[in-house]
């Protein structure tokens, strides 16, 4: 089946810092995609620059066949989180999504059906967003991506705050949604939880790819994730750690 | 970690990953999101498809954004203070009817100055915070995912804009005649209640000007302090440099809008008003408009 998320020799460049650097890869259907790389390393950055928010220096990003912004409805089919606490505190969780479900077109019902999914009890949903936990925020920001049908997700450190429990029911969840065809491209830190989620890494360094393969096939020679992350970036990551 | 953890990893199972995939949309049954949230209570839940927009439509953007400019608790307030002042003010101004009419005239119209003082103040502020606050809280990262072409974003606001102008038009002139009903009841005195439409028109015309205004300054600075600030002081500023002179005072006609729009609020024009007008608005209105939606559209959301 064809790619649903083509990255094509994006560069993005920030005066002289190069953020991203010619980078190609793609997320095929029916599976989980991490993204990983050191901090700074242009995750967020490329992830930005599929959707839009930030303009690319070159290159192109196809989702679903098309640019971001030529999808009638996009936010409908390519659920998106890519940083939780972007939201206006004084709004109420249940208000955020009612806004996103109004633009997209979902019925006032799906709220309470996607704030049931992640687990924000009514109480929760009433309160303002500036009073939520970082895990909290998160739930809010997952359910967010899923309110129209998405084929697609583009998540960015979602695990990021998320409970042992909430780590756990995304990775059911993501899971279930790649089983079921759908396309999900992830960022994390959580190389362990990666593992366990993922069918495929894109890794990145300083910008550019540094490795791109199943899991499987990545970690044949180091038998985890972790120890194939620290060789792979050890050019490109920061200084100060070295063992 | 265990591999017991994992439920039912594909590449564990040797060959099946990319095999068994299907189309998303052939079997609605078989979407994605049939998984259950753990918290509060880990109860079963299927989440199904949901019926949405082929397209997203201008209407719902603007009735999207025209909620946006009302649900946060500092909109509702900033409303909320603008009506109740108006209401105030004309109550007062029924209170005080007699020495008013002697000073202004009998006409209904004249209340309107008076009882519009709150809200003038406070609806461009308003205004401000709907283009600001999608930066300084970072919303513009979600609104500019839901539509990603961000003109009509901003025309949408737009939109909400100028009919929050005609909507606080006719609330003005609302409390304005009832004002000058209850005033001229009680203190026995006949109003005048003939409509003069240069002035409204011109009032009118005044309110969509400093709200147009009001959207500039708000995209152009992307922060609700330097807008605001910048709304109400640079203006005043400029006003006062007419001191300096006659010489200085004949540029400034062309440049000071709040002299300029007088004549909108008078209805009475001499031979350069329309013209000071014109320049005047370039430099206040479309100046600010054009350049702030400019690096509206341009800007980073991140
Ligand atoms: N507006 C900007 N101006 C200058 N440099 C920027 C800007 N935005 C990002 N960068 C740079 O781009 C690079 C990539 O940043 P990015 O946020 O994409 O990294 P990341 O992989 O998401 O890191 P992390 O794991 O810490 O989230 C960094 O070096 C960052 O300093
Ligand atoms: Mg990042």
């Amino acid at each position: 089946m064809s790619p649903m998320i083509t990255v094509t020799n994006l560069t993005k460049r920030y005066g002289d810092v190069l953020a991203v650097d010619n980078v190609s890869f793609q997320a095929p259907p029916g599976s989980v995609t991490g993204f990983l790389g050191p901090n700074g390393a242009g995750k967020s950055t490329t992830m930005r620059c599929a959707v839009e928010l930030t303009p690319a220096t070159s290159g192109e990003v196809t989702i679903l066949g098309q640019r971001y912004r030529d999808l009638p409805n996009p936010a409908a089919r390519v659920g998106i989180l890519l940083d939780a606490s972007a939201q206006h505190a004084g709004r109420t969780g249940r208000e955020v999504l009612t806004l996103g479900a109004m633009t997209l077109g979902a019925p006032k019902a799906r709220v309470d059906e996607v704030l049931q999914l992640v687990g924000l009890t009514p109480k929760e949903a009433k309160a303002r967003v500036g009073t939520y936990s970082l895990g909290m925020r998160q739930r809010l920001g997952i359910g967010h991506a899923l309110l129209g049908n998405p084929e697609v997700l583009i998540l960015d450190e979602p695990a990021n705050g998320l409970d042992p429990h909430g780590i756990h029911w995304m990775r059911g969840l993501l899971r279930g949604f790649a089983d079921a065809g759908g396309t999900v491209l992830l960022s994390s830190h959580l190389l362990h939880e990666v593992q366990l989620i993922a069918d495929r890494i894109v890794m990145i360094g300083r910008g550019r790819i540094v490795a791109d393969g199943t899991v499987d096939e990545l970690i044949a020679d180091h038998g985890n994730l972790e120890d194939m992350f620290l060789e792979r970036t050890a050019t490109t990551s920061r200084e100060g750690f070295a063992a | 970690m265990t591999a017991d953890l994992t439920p039912t990893h594909p590449s564990d199972q040797t060959g099946t990953e990319m095999t068994s995939t299907q189309p998303v949309a052939a079997d609605p049954m078989a979407h994605p999101l049939t998984q259950m949230a753990a918290r509060p209570a880990p109860k079963v839940e299927l989440l199904k498809p949901t019926t949405v927009f082929d397209r997203v439509g201008f209407g719902s953007l603007v009735k999207v954004e025209m909620r946006k400019f009302l649900d946060t608790r500092a909109g509702a307030w900033l409303l909320g203070i603008g009506l109740a002042s108006a209401v105030g003010i004309a109550l007062i101004c029924a209170v005080f009817y007699r020495q008013l009419t002697e000073i202004t005239g009998t006409s209904w119209t004249m209340l309107a100055g008076f009882v519009g003082f709150g809200v003038q103040l406070l609806v461009p502020v308003m205004v401000i915070l709907m283009f600001t606050t999608e930066w300084t809280q970072r919303t513009t990262l979600t609104t500019f995912s839901l539509e990603p072409r961000r003109g009509r974003v901003v025309a949408a606001k737009g939109v909400v804009a100028v009919a929050v102008a005609l909507a606080l038009w006719l609330f003005q002139y609302g409390m304005a005649a009832v004002g000058s009903a209850i005033g001229g009841a009680v203190h026995h005195i006949d109003v005048d209640w003939s409509m003069d439409w240069k002035i409204l028109a011109g009032s009118l015309a005044a309110y969509i000007m400093s709200m147009a205004m009001a959207a500039g300054f708000g995209m152009l600075f992307m922060n609700t302090a330097a807008a605001i600030v910048t709304y109400m002081a640079l203006p005043m500023v400029v006003s006062t440099l007419g001191l300096a002179g006659s010489k200085v005072q004949a540029v400034l006609n062309w440049v000071d809008l709040s002299t300029a729009s007088v004549p909108l609020l008078l209805g009475e024009w001499k031979a350069n008003d329309g013209w000071q007008l014109l320049t005047a608005s370039l430099i206040w209105v479309v100046l600010p408009v054009v350049l702030g939606t400019w690096r509206y559209l341009r800007t980073e959301a991140k």
